[in-house]
């Protein structure tokens, strides 16, 4: 005989057994008792929680013919026929394999005939989300009103997916997730019953790595029993494929400390062990989870299942950590997490998005600079910058003078020349270029009047666009002939790269400048900090700086 | 072929060995681990072992029985006639070389639920020459909605003497409810020393630089290491990196495809070019026969700004496939790369 794993030896076979389900036995056991079963039962929640074996269990305690308070006596030729699966009266149904209206039609034949040994004719149909559309219509007849001997329980992980004709017609019981201690205990009921040797410690990881589910637990620690004489943390580490919790205490230490060096060395050493980096950042990414709520929430410990010593040494490790930065980081770690998954070569973006991370260490909370502020002199609120204008005085006019093409001296026709303001010249330019090149005229409609002259049209093209100034030069000498017409006077057209929003603005201001700045000083000061970067804000021209 | 010639694997074939051992092998597996590193051949290896014949010390398949030999046709599975054979509505095939083991893949990237019906079936008789009637579904993560629906069943509770082995490299896609029914063996890739000590012996006439980007390049995973021409391909897609960071034309891509393996190779350099600047020393570098390369790129750049560009060219890679316009975002690209590198100041000629 080929062995037959835990988690099908151990299926619970009556209510009693069932590990976590407690409300739904209690409901059971009543109205077995009170003798009030209804016809159509939906088993709803997530995987191996008990769904089907609740199923069984309630078709045995309908046909057993010795049942004691509402249990199966599982002694009965009814019980043990159902528990073997060879019971004429009970049908399991995969909902699965049988998702057409045929099948749906086949069952309803079948459905008008009376039980032929027990009391009720019991149609289990698994996975019911699978059945077609046509499939559930068919049935809701059936469903609403079946023969009086016909219990039909539907089990199914997804019970958004069954139509509200369907949920109306049946008593929705939904199951859920078994808490990590009903798993450990009946796990523990297991071992001493399978002889199975497993330390506290690694009982308690298949307890949490179940994630709520029987099944799981059951199938880890078959694995776990399998693989070793004697279950250690280690053990399970390996089976499981986790890394190992001292590395991932030691990364995240690093990170909180900003130690970049040490951050990639760990990576580059996991990478040469062969551990899965993937589930490096996954790991990861629960730890800081952990980390945040511990840092967040007043009751922490009984939001995470841990022991106390674990809390604690998390909550000691992060003791120097704000909130801000610690939410920051889980952010990063939850877009990895996501990139990371999908990567060629998870290294790369695991190590480029730890060393983003690691700016987080340089940030001080918006709050706490708020706060240092409003203690600092109650005058100095403002902080005035270098405008904007001032900054555009000093940017460098580069590149794009086509000199050669306009002779140097252009005498203004005399008196007729209207009086045209920068703006609407360029307009009217622009305008008129609409209906001879739009391509064109597209290109100049990006570009800004930034000064006229006697002489000549200063336009600007701010950072990204400045690459259209090629095509312009080409055509300046068209241009400059629509000018002529427009405003009358001979103009040169002269483009400059208008300071971009970020960078070239801020190029304006140098560090050593804003330091000289009183006010910059004694914000750096009280804060205790340094310039990082000078950037410029967009609308007023004020600069801001992020400090460190 | 047995489980010895596996390199690497030693967690995961423990666990399989005592398995065989303690004769408590269950009904369901997934192998579970990343693409090229040996699942597969490790499935095969079990298969053998699981029905060999002549037993060398109980757990090893001893390779050269009528049934070893038969099941080690399944490792070139194109030269085996399929028991779908012309049967136009069984597009999957499931290749046999032995009766009582089946190796399925998908087709056209899809299992379907044809398949797992005629599986069904295949497990439903009794062993025929072995101890046990096995299943391989390999990248099983592509067993479409029903397919994995209908399988449930049989993966909980199959017929007796059958045992199925899911491979994967992607599990995370698999239905909670599959992976929950089934004993799940990480397969980790592989270390650095080995991967080197394997390359020394697959390839030849490797220096020690290439072979050790080749392993850190591959991430432990062998069956990619030794595509062929692999660091020809580096070569020239770094070329063309080096290339957009000045004037690069529109025809830098000779096809979509080559667009795509470019920007993912970028993370790479990118990569290094951080570590240089973040580490200041070249003791963490992969490409460290692109030494010069690599610091010429870091010079003018910030570490704030190559993260950017990291982020820049990876939000493109994911939008690459909505049919972008080649010149357009090689014009982007190039701006983003020239930007953030500090090299605006390069003038096109």
């Amino acid at each position: 005989m080929s062995y037959i794993v835990l988690a099908r030896k151990w299926r619970p076979q009556s209510f009693d057994d069932l590990t976590g389900q407690e409300t739904v036995a209690t409901t059971f056991i009543n109205a077995i008792k009170r003798d009030k079963i209804v016809h159509a039962y939906l088993f709803s929640g997530p995987r191996g929680v008990g769904k089907t074996s609740t199923a069984r269990i309630l078709s045995k305690a309908l046909n057993c013919t010795a049942r004691q308070e509402g249990e199966p006596c599982g002694k009965c030729d009814n019980c043990k026929a159902i528990t073997a699966g060879s019971y004429v009266d009970v049908f399991e149904i995969d909902g699965a394999s049988n998702t057409g209206v045929d099948d749906v039609r086949e069952l309803r034949e079948a459905v008008k005939y009376a039980p032929s040994s027990g009391k009720y004719k019991v149609y289990i149909i698994d996975e019911v989300h699978m059945l077609s559309t046509q499939a559930f219509n068919a049935l809701l007849k059936t469903l609403e009103e079946p023969p009086p001997h016909v219990i039909f329980i539907f089990a199914t992980t997804e019970p958004k997916k069954i139509p509200a004709t369907i949920l109306s017609r049946c008593q929705h019981h939904s199951f859920r997730k078994i808490p990590k201690e009903k798993i450990k205990g009946q796990l523990k009921k297991i071992i001493e019953a399978e002889g199975i040797n497993i330390q506290d410690m690694p009982l308690d990881m298949i307890a949490r790595a179940a994630d709520g589910s029987m099944r799981d637990a059951l199938t880890l620690l078959d694995q776990a029993s399998s693989f070793s004489e004697n279950v250690t943390e280690k053990d399970l580490q390996v089976l499981l494929g986790l890394p190992e919790t001292e590395m991932i205490k030691s990364l995240s230490a690093a990170i909180l400390g900003g130690d970049i060096n040490k951050t990639l060395t760990i990576i580059k050493d996991q990478a040469d062990r062969g551990y899965d980096l993937r589930t490096l950042t996954r790991e990861l990414l629960e730890h800081f989870r952990n980390l945040a709520i511990i840092k967040a929430a007043e009751d922490a410990d009984s939001l995470l299942d841990f022991s106390a010593e674990e809390t604690e040494e998390m909550r000691r490790e992060c003791c120097n950590v704000g909130i801000e930065p610690l939410t920051l980081i889980l952010n990063e770690l939850l877009r990895l997490d996501g990139e990371v998954r999908s990567a060629l070569n998870p290294r790369y973006i695991l190590e480029l998005g730890l060393l983003k991370i690691s700016f987080v260490k340089g940030m001080t909370s918006i709050n706490e600079v708020l706060k240092a502020l409003e203690k600092a002199d109650g005058g100095e609120v403002k902080e005035e910058k270098p405008s904007a204008e001032k900054k555009k005085a000093e940017a460098q006019p580069l590149t794009i003078e086509d000199a050669g093409q306009v002779p140097d001296v252009c005498a203004p026709e005399a008196g007729k020349a209207e009086v045209f303001e920068k703006e609407s010249l360029w307009n009217s330019l622009v305008a008129h270029f609409d209906i001879q090149d739009h391509l064109l005229a597209c290109k100049l409609a990006e570009a800004k009047a930034v000064e006229l002259t006697e002489r000549e049209l200063v336009i600007g093209f701010n950072g990204g666009m400045s690459l259209l100034s090629d095509s312009i030069t080409q055509n300046a000498r068209a241009i400059e002939d629509i000018l002529k017409k427009l405003s009358g006077r001979r103009l040169r057209l002269k483009i400059i790269p208008l300071p971009s929003k970020k960078t070239e603005q801020a190029q304006g201001i140098s560090k050593e400048k804003l330091m000289a700045e009183p006010l910059i000083q004694s914000a750096i000061k009280i804060l205790n900090s340094s310039i990082l970067e000078v950037r410029a804000l967009e609308k007023n021209g004020n600069s801001s700086e992020s400090q460190k | 072929m047995a489980f010895k010639d596996i390199i690497g694997q030693e967690n995961a074939l423990n666990i399989l060995k005592g398995l065989i051992a303690k004769g408590r092998v269950p009904h369901a597996l997934l192998f579970a681990g990343e693409e090229g590193i040996g699942k597969k051949l490790a499935a095969i290896n079990f298969a053998k072992a699981l029905n060999c014949r002549g037993k060398v010390k109980g757990i090893d398949s001893c390779g050269a029985c009528p049934s070893c030999v038969k099941i080690n046709k399944l490792l070139k599975p194109e030269t085996l006639i399929t028991a779908g054979e012309g049967d136009d509505n069984l597009k999957e095939k499931i290749y046999m070389s032995h009766p009582d083991t089946a190796l399925i893949l998908p087709y056209k990237n899809e299992i379907r639920i044809k398949i797992i019906r005629t599986l069904e079936e295949h497990l439903s008789y009794k062993p025929f020459e072995g101890n046990y009637k096995i299943a391989i579904i390999d990248n099983s993560d592509e067993m479409n909605n029903e397919t994995s629906n209908a399988f449930l069943s049989t993966l909980e509770a199959p017929a007796a003497k059958s045992i199925i082995i899911l491979v994967s490299s992607k599990p995370g896609i698999l239905l909670p409810t599959i992976r929950s029914r089934c004993q799940q063996v990480f397969f980790s890739p592989l270390p650095l020393k080995k991967m080197e000590e394997l390359l020394r012996e697959k390839v030849k006439g490797l220096d020690d630089e290439k072979l050790f980007l080749l392993s850190a390049v591959s991430g432990g995973r062998i069956g990619y290491a030794i595509t062929e021409g692999l660091i020809e391909k580096r070569d020239s897609l770094l070329e063309k990196f080096l290339l957009m960071t000045g004037n690069p034309g529109k025809e830098i891509w000779e096809e979509r495809e080559e667009m795509e393996e470019w920007f993912e190779w970028c993370q790479l350099w990118l990569r290094d070019i951080a570590v240089l600047k973040a580490s200041g020393g070249t003791g963490l570098l992969i490409n460290r026969d692109k030494r010069e390369e690599m610091e010429g790129l870091a010079s003018g750049a910030s570490l704030k700004n190559i993260i950017e560009l990291s982020e820049g060219l990876n939000k493109i890679k994911r939008v690459l496939d909505r049919n972008l316009n080649i010149a357009i975002t090689v014009n982007h690209t190039s701006m983003l790369m020239r930007k953030m590198l500090g090299r605006q100041n390069v003038r096109d000629n």
